[in-house]
This record gives structure tokens, sequence and C-alpha cells, in this order.
């Protein structure tokens, strides 16, 4: 229900896209990390498409920038391409775009 | 001598007071007034006073003036008898402030109630004592009681006045200042 | 709301002594500041106190006592940077500010809501006028110098509270206020989101600049998605309140920790807060410095005021005691009002001050009331004493002496340490009249050195409000009929400068306070024939030169040729006399024509006990003070009859007897009882005057607490008092002065 990895994913690239689910909210939040830890163990490369988010609250950012924060630790890769209205203006109110890498600079 | 309560003040027309006699007259004075009651004892004279000052008396430590009703209302004053007491006083001085004054009386007696109806005026003569002094007269029996004016008897105003008229023609004739 | 309405009294009368005693110091300041223009350290705590009076001004929204002041206080910040330097005018101007500043605090005091006074008003007026000029020249491009009006807004009440700890430290360039919040870990699982605070902080200000701070954020594997990590340190730009933003967080304020730092808040604000968070230092000063709420230089000092970090707590606690009052105000679902808000601050202002206080004294401020009452029941526990004592002694069971005894000597010693709470040094009475003599000598064209000398004897303070006016009178006395002008002193060969001293020392259980001028003396002859003119002596008495010069305090006596404003018009040395009586202490005077006058005024130390001596006059006790009592004489009946005046070793002494002066029968009986007696004569002397009362018996000495007699008794002469002896019995005091003045 939450992240849901793109059929497009290149396996040999390992690159992973994965696009959020609608609710990144504490309400799913225990559900998405399991799903991201999951996605993060097999790939090192991943793109996050965020453009369907209605919904996110500080532990969804937190859920991200936790991401951001182990990739750039471990010699991963995390980029954001598109993100939501919703996405947009939470990551305004923290100043936090520039914590993360962009496929498509805004 | 316990407070009144709230209660016999404010049920109706009944005012109490506690009877005295001095000179085998019977007074009336106002409970509300009335701080305590003690033996005549351990009275200190102040010199240059007028005799209708006793003297003062040390009241839990403070001082307190005495004063001698009898020569106060210009009559002769008893001797000091067993009975002879001392009813302290809660008036008012022109400031506001409280102040306590004893009075000395020959014999305490009772407190007494009185309905507004066995309240009289004070009469405009004839009284053994000033006019001022009354506050009205008091009817128990047919018998007729006078009850004091606390606030004129003990007029601070007036006693420390009296004071002064007293010091100045016992005082000898002072000197230049200098 | 009456807890808080309370609490603003009580500030309130906080604030009425505080500044009442800064004033007083800015005034001591200057005057300093005028013989050591080049003294820094005085010209920071000058700052420092106009600075702390606009602060605590401020919090209670006495806006004309801020906008004022704030102005003065720009010009001595200006003196303290080197912009500008102390000279005459200035110092006048300055002068000038704090009696104006002290007039606006009384009429905020007295009646806030009503406007100012046109004078009061204009006088402000033209200081302000001439305070800008010292601005304007020094800093000609500087934005600081603004209308006071405008200037107000950005003092918000908060900033004050906060400043007032160490106003003299360096503030930051910061025009924002800077938020540090961290969100404890179950803020989310408690169903609130830090976002929607921040969303709400928009609506009291614009957020220029936010950090999210992802230090604490764990790795992938370690974090629990419903715990909160994140840290934000937040500039924001607003007007409101510093209560009013912590209100942004009132329903979070149990899950964070949050701290509000105002506009151009102090570096060491800044060093508390670095060192609180806990992030590396380094790192939270390097996400400041990005923030932009401090700059490298700013954050370079900052993290030197390493030895600040002491008081790592204070800024915590302070914090969490106004946001605890705003929270308890809304769990009893009581609006938040201004009121609130004014108390909460003024709670931790004067808190602050208070902390500050006492470390730099040492000292607990206690009301008056209550030492009063604590001195009065000393007084009872003397009396009691003596009783208890005097009953032992009758039991003459040596253990039970022995303990009284003791009792006795610790009862002593307590009443010793309690009188000595009330004891205050008479030297901030002093340091007064400097002012005076500096402002009347400008006036009269003198020129005056005051000097004090024992500043730091000490003495009751009741006896200290009461002796000011005295002074203060003998003082002017001095300057205006004693100096001499400048021409007319060197005419004489006297330096053009002249001198005032005052000195205070112990003596003998007493404290005597001289005024010593080296004008002009008093002239015997002027002074004689004022008095033959006024009635106060006739042409032919003959008076000796002490006599003559104790004429100037007879009531109706005035020297001065002319009426001036600087002493008072023919009432004036009576009445200082009659002061100094009232508080049983005696003046004299000494002066040599030519050479100069000086007074010495002798006190009792405390008004509420004393030593007495005590005497029997027929069935009475009386108590005769025991400073005043010489020695005691027998006298035959020979030497008694001759008359009114006794031969004490070739001195002509008056004495009279205490029985007739009170009309005492018992007493005068007694004396026509038994032919042959032997009278007690006790000599006293008060102003130089002595006198002997015969008495019936000597008693001996009898430590005395004085009780008032009461209105009834406000006409009495010869009586200055009443005693409660150890019988119980009350004694009366005698008053010496007025008896020696009836007998002289």
């Amino acid at each position: 229900m939450s992240f849901t990895k793109r059929e497009d994913s290149n396996q040999k690239k390992g690159i992973c896209v994965l696009d959020a689910s609608p609710d990144m909210t504490i309400y799913c939040a225990a559900n998405n990390l399991a799903e991201i830890k999951g996605y993060y163990a097999e790939f090192n490369h991943f793109e996050l498409n965020l453009s369907d988010v209605e919904e996110i609250d500080s532990s969804g950012i937190q859920l991200l920038l936790a991401l951001k924060q182990s990739a750039t630790k471990d010699g991963k890769q995390v980029f954001l391409n598109a993100i939501s209205n919703p996405v947009a203006e939470v990551m305004d109110v923290l100043n936090i775009r520039s914590h993360f890498d962009w496929i498509q600079p805004e | 001598m316990s407070k009144p309560t709230n209660e016999s003040i404010s049920s109706g027309n009944v005012q109490q007071f506690l009877t005295f006699v001095l000179n085998d007259e019977t007074y009336g004075v106002g409970i509300l007034h009335i701080r305590e009651i003690i033996e005549y004892d351990n009275l200190t004279i102040v010199p240059l006073m007028p005799d209708f000052i006793s003297g003062v008396i040390n009241l839990r430590g403070n001082v307190v003036p005495v004063i001698n009703l009898a020569r106060r209302f210009e009559h002769q004053a008893k001797e000091v008898g067993k009975r002879t007491s001392i009813i302290i006083i809660d008036i008012e001085d022109q400031d506001g402030e409280s102040v306590e004054v004893g009075m000395v009386v020959d014999i305490v007696n009772e407190v007494i109630e009185l309905a507004d109806s066995d309240i009289a005026a004070a009469p405009m003569f004839g009284a053994k004592i000033r006019a001022d002094f009354i506050q009205g007269m008091g009817k128990i029996d047919d018998k007729l009681m006078i009850l004091l004016d606390v606030n004129h008897v003990l007029s601070i105003n007036e006693l420390s006045a009296i004071t002064n008229i007293a010091d100045e023609l016992t005082t000898p004739s002072k000197s230049d200042t200098l | 709301m009456n807890d808080e309405t309370d609490y603003l009294a009580e500030g309130r009368q906080v604030f009425v002594e505080e500044s009442s005693e800064l004033l007083q110091q800015a005034e001591y300041i200057l005057l300093k500041l005028e013989d050591e223009p080049d003294n820094d350290e005085l010209i920071n705590d000058l700052f420092r106190t106009i600075h702390t009076i606009k602060g605590s001004a401020g919090l209670f929204g006495f806006d004309d006592v801020v906008a004022f002041t704030h102005v003065a206080e720009s010009v001595m910040d200006q003196l303290r940077d080197k912009e500008i330097f102390l000279n005459d005018d200035l110092m006048g101007l300055l002068l000038d500010s704090r009696d104006q500043i002290s007039q606006l605090v009384a009429h905020a005091l007295d009646n806030a809501e009503v406007p100012i006074g046109d004078s009061l008003r204009e006088t402000g007026e033209e200081l302000l006028k001439n305070l800008h000029q010292y601005l304007d020249i020094k800093t000609p491009n500087s934005s600081i110098v603004i209308t006071a009006e405008s200037e107000l807004k950005v003092l918000t009440e908060s900033e004050i509270a906060l400043e007032l700890t160490e106003p003299e430290s360096e503030k930051v360039t910061n025009d924002y206020w800077h938020i540090s919040i961290r969100f404890n870990r179950n803020v989310l699982a408690n169903g609130m989101d830090p976002l929607s605070f921040f969303r709400y902080l928009e609506t009291v200000g614009d957020i220029i600049n936010m950090t999210t701070l992802t230090t604490d954020l764990p790795s992938l594997n370690d974090i629990n998605p419903e715990e909160s990590y994140l840290g934000f340190e937040i500039s924001l730009a607003s007007t409101a309140s510093k209560e009013a933003i912590a209100e942004v967080f009132e329903f979070v304020l149990a899950d964070c920790q949050l701290q509000i730092l105002s506009p151009r808040s102090k570096l060491s604000d800044y060093t508390q807060l670095i060192y609180a968070l806990p992030e590396e230092n380094i790192a939270i000063g390097e996400t400041l410095v990005a923030s932009g709420a401090l700059t490298e230089d700013e954050l370079l000092k900052a993290l030197e005021y390493q030895n600040v970090d002491i008081d790592k707590q204070t800024i915590v606690t302070e914090e969490n005691i106004t946001l605890d009052k705003i929270t308890n105000a809304l769990m009893d679902d009581v609006i938040i009002d201004k009121n609130i808000v004014d108390a909460s601050n003024v709670d931790t202002a004067l808190d602050k001050q208070k902390q500050v206080k006492e470390v730099e004294q040492q000292s607990v401020r206690v009301n008056a009331e209550k030492l009063g009452d604590l001195i009065n029941l000393v007084g009872e526990l003397v009396i009691s004493s003596a009783h208890t004592e005097l009953k032992a002694k009758q039991t003459e069971q040596a253990e039970l002496l022995e303990t009284v005894e003791n009792l006795t000597r610790l009862v002593e010693e307590i009443r010793d340490a309690t009188l000595s709470l009330r004891m205050v040094q008479i030297g901030d009475t002093f340091n007064r009249f400097k002012r005076v003599v500096r402002d009347l000598s400008k006036d009269m064209g003198k020129k005056i050195d005051l000097q004090i000398v024992g500043g730091d004897t000490e003495l009751d303070k009741t006896v200290v409000e009461k002796i000011s006016d005295p002074l203060m009178h003998l003082i002017r006395n001095s300057l205006d009929h004693g100096i001499e002008k400048p021409n007319i002193r060197t005419a004489n060969g006297k330096s053009e400068t002249a001198t005032v001293k005052l000195e205070a020392y112990h003596d003998s259980g007493s404290i005597v306070i001289e005024i010593t001028d080296d004008g002009a003396g008093l002239n015997p002859e002027i002074l004689t024939a004022k008095a033959i003119e006024n009635g106060i002596i006739s042409a032919n008495q003959q008076l000796t030169l002490p006599e003559i010069h104790r004429l100037i305090f007879a009531p109706g006596f005035s020297t001065a040729k002319e009426i001036t404003n600087i002493s008072g018009r023919g009432v004036g040395m009576d009445v200082v006399n009659k002061n100094i009586d009232a508080l049983r202490g005696q003046i004299s005077v000494n002066s040599e024509l030519g050479e100069g006058t000086s007074f010495t005024i002798r006190l009792p130390l405390t008004l509420a006990i004393i030593d007495g001596f005590q005497v029997q006059v027929g069935q009475s006790s009386y108590v005769i003070p025991l400073d005043l009592v010489e020695e005691c004489i027998a006298l035959d009946e020979q030497q008694a009859k001759k008359g009114e005046y006794i031969n004490l070793r070739g001195e002509v002494m008056p004495y009279i007897h205490l029985s007739e002066i009170f009309n005492d029968e018992d007493s005068l009986n007694s004396t026509l009882d038994k032919p042959g007696r032997r009278y007690n004569i006790v000599v006293v002397e008060y102003a130089g005057q002595k006198a002997g009362l015969v008495v019936d018996e000597l008693l001996g000495e009898h430590q005395t607490v004085i009780k008032p007699l009461g209105k009834v008794f406000q006409n009495l002469k010869g009586i200055s008092g009443a005693t409660i002896l150890g019988s119980g019995e009350v004694a009366m005091i005698i008053d010496v002065p007025s008896l020696i003045r009836r007998v002289v």
C-alpha cells in the first residue's frame, strides 16, 4: 500500500524507483519504514516519486531524512524526483529541500 | 468577657448592654465597645494629669490610659474597694484609629438585652451627667438607666485637650527659652 | 486572577524600592564622576543603573519612563564607548535627566493613567532635545537615533526581562527572535505534530530562517518511526511578546525543550543556549551562524564566554518558570491576558534581579513592618525576662538563679542582634547631600567641597529616616549663611573653596554626627541684636557665648537678612532642634567668628530600647535615660533648703524636686514627715546644661523598652514615654530636655 516499486525499475543498474503512497503520516509510518527497509537492503540507488503524497507529517519527513542520511553513510544514493504540493509545503516550512538530491531541480 | 456573636446583634432590634454601678447609680454601656474587664490593680499615676485620669496600666505589654469615670462626670469618686473594676473600652480617635481606654467603675453587674422599644431618647436636661454623654435611657422594670455614649465620655480629643489646659495650669510659668 | 493582581502589586512594590535605590545610586555615581570623569567603571555602573530602571519600568508599561530613559541611556552608552566625553554641560544634563526620570517614575507610580503634566512634559522635551544633540553629533550616520517612540516598539517587555541580568554584556546584532526547540521522542505518539506548531508560529511572525537538525536521527535500521528525532532552530521576525511566542507551543510545552531569545539578546545568552543544547557546541554554533542568528565573530566571542557556563542552568530554569505559569493558567481554564504575561515577566525579571542582588550583597530584603514586629516582640521578651529574673531572685534558689541568669544573657544577645538588623549605614543619607551641595553652590556662586567621613557608621533605620531632614536643613543653612562667596573668602585670606565636612562616629552607645564648615562663623553681636529685636531675650540679659550661639535654635529666630529660597523663613533651626529632641537626641553648636561653625548632633542608636536609670518619687517609679545621667550625689536637708541652686564642685547647678514638678503629694508629705532626711540628686546633662533632679530613692539601672503613652497624653510635658518594669508595672520616662529647659 505504501511504497510501490515500479516495474520499470532497472534491476541491472540497481535503481529502485519508488512511488510513495498518499499517506505519509504517523499512521502509516511503521508500515512505510518496514517497506523502505526492505528495498534498502536490496538496492543501492533510489528514486523517490512523491507526487501522489496527499498527507505528510513530521514522521514522514523524518523517514525520508533517515533514508537519505543512512544512504549517505552507506554510500548509496537517494534522489527525489517529483513531489506533491503538500510535500513541498512541508519541505519549505522545515527548509529541508537542500537535504535531498533531486533528479529534476525544482 | 466573651465577645458577642453576630447573631445577638442582628437578631431583630435587641441590643446588649453591660451594666455597672458608679456612685450607687446603675449605667449601661453597649457591649460592642467592650474589650474586656479587669481588676483594679497596679495602676501607675501619670503626673500633671487632671484628676479624672487615674493613670495607666500595663495591658499585655501595652500602656493603656485609665479614666476615673466618677471624676469625669464631675462626681465624687468612691474609695477603691474589692469590687472596683476597670472596663477596657475600644474607641476610635479622630483619625479613625482604634484606641483602648480603661474606665474605673465601682461594681460590674451583668449583661442585659434591651429592645429598641425599651430605649428612650436622652432627656434634654435634669440628668446627673452631661447630656452628650448619654446615648439613651434604658428601661428595665420601670426603672430608667443611663446608657453611656462612650465615644463622647472617652473622646480622645477632649481628654487630651483637657490635659493641655491642666498642664498649663500646673506648669510654673516658663522663663524665656534661654 | 487575584493572585496575579497581588503579584503585580508585589512586583510594583519591589519596583518602587528598587527604582528609588537605583536613582539614588545614579546620582551618587554622577557626582563621583564629576571628580573622576575618566573612571570607566563608574560609567559602566551608571549605564547599568539607568538600564535597569528602564527595564523594570518597561515591565510595568511605564512608557513615559522608558521613552525618556532610553534616550538618556543611549547617551550613556556613547559615553561608555568613548564617543563622547563628560563635560560640565553633559554632567548637568545627565543630572537633570536623572531628576526627570525620578519625576516620571513618581508620576507613573502615583497615577499612571493620567498623562504627565505640562511642566514635566516640557522639561522632558527640553532635556530630550539636549540629549539628542549628543547622539546626533556623535553618530551622524547611525540609524540608532530614532525618536524615542519608535524605539519603544523594539523594546518589548520580555526583551527587557531577559536583559536585566547582565545589562553590560555585549549584544548580538541579530534583529530577530531566536527559537530553539527540541521535541521529546514521544511527541508524535502523543498525537502532536511539530509541523503544526510551526505553521501556527507563522501567525505571530515571519519565519526568517528555519534549520532542521537531524543530528539525533538514527539510521533506518535503528529508527522508531513513531518517535520524533528532529531539532529546530528558528529565526523569527515578530513584534509579539515572548509569552505570545511561547504560547504558540503551549500544548507541547510538556513534550519539548523550548528556548526563546529575544532580538538583540546578549551574546552571553547565546553562549548559554549553545551550551544548553544537546548537540555539539561547535555544530550548533555553526548552525546559528548559518541561520543568521549569529555572525562568525559573535560565535567566536560566544564560545569564549566559557566561564559563563556555570550559569547553564539559569536560562533553562527561567524559561521553565515562565512557561509553567502559562501552562498552569491554561489548566485553570483562564484566558491568557496581558496581566498574566506581565506578571510572569515581572516575576522572572525581578527574580533574576533579586538573585543577582543577593549574590552581590548576600542580603535579604525584609519587610520593615515585619522587622518592627520582631523588635516589639523582643521588647516584650526583655520585659518578661526582667520579670522572670525578679521572681527568681525572690525564690533564692541558686540553680534557678543560674538558669535565669543564662536566659537573661541570651535575651540580651537576642536584643542586640535584633536591633542590629535594623541598623543601616548613614553613608547613603550623607551621599544624598552631595547633590544638594553641588546644586546649591552652583546657584549661589560659591565653591564648596563636601567631605564625608564615617559613612559606614551604622544606626537604626528609623533614626536615619528622621534625621535626614534636620541634616538637610543644617547643611542648607551652613551653605546659605555660613559659607562666604569666593571673593570674600580670598579677601579674608581663606582658600576660595570652602569645606563642609559631614562626619559620623559612634561614641559610648550614641551616634554623633558633626557638620563642620570653615565659613564665616556665628557673629555673637548680630545674634544678640537679632534676639533682642525678636523679643527672644531682653536687652539687658547677659549671656555667655555658648548661650548666644544657642539662640539660633530659639523659635522665630532667623539671621538671614532677606528670605532666600535656600534656608527657610525663620522656621528652621528651632524645628531642627525639635526634631532632634523627638529622637531623644541633642544638638549643640560651636562657632568661632571668621573660622567656621560646627554642629554636633548626638543621637541614640535606636528608638526602641534604651538603658534607663530608675528612681522613686513618692509611690511612683520613674526612668531617666541613662545617657543623660551624669552622676548621683547626696544632698543634706540644710543644703536642700538653701534654694534652687547647689554648688557642684564650684559649678552653680540648678536643681528641682521631681515631687514638686510632678506635684506628687505622697512624696511631698513624706518630705515633711522626715526631718533631717537626705536627698538624692540625679545630675543630668542635656545640650551642655546640667541640672539636678531631686528624687526619693535611687533604684539603679534598668533596661527600658520604650512604650508610647498614646494620644490621651499627647500634650503632657515632662514625660516622654512609658516603660514596663520587671514587675509588670508601668513607669514614666522623664523628658530631661523639657525639664532642663524649665529650670534653666
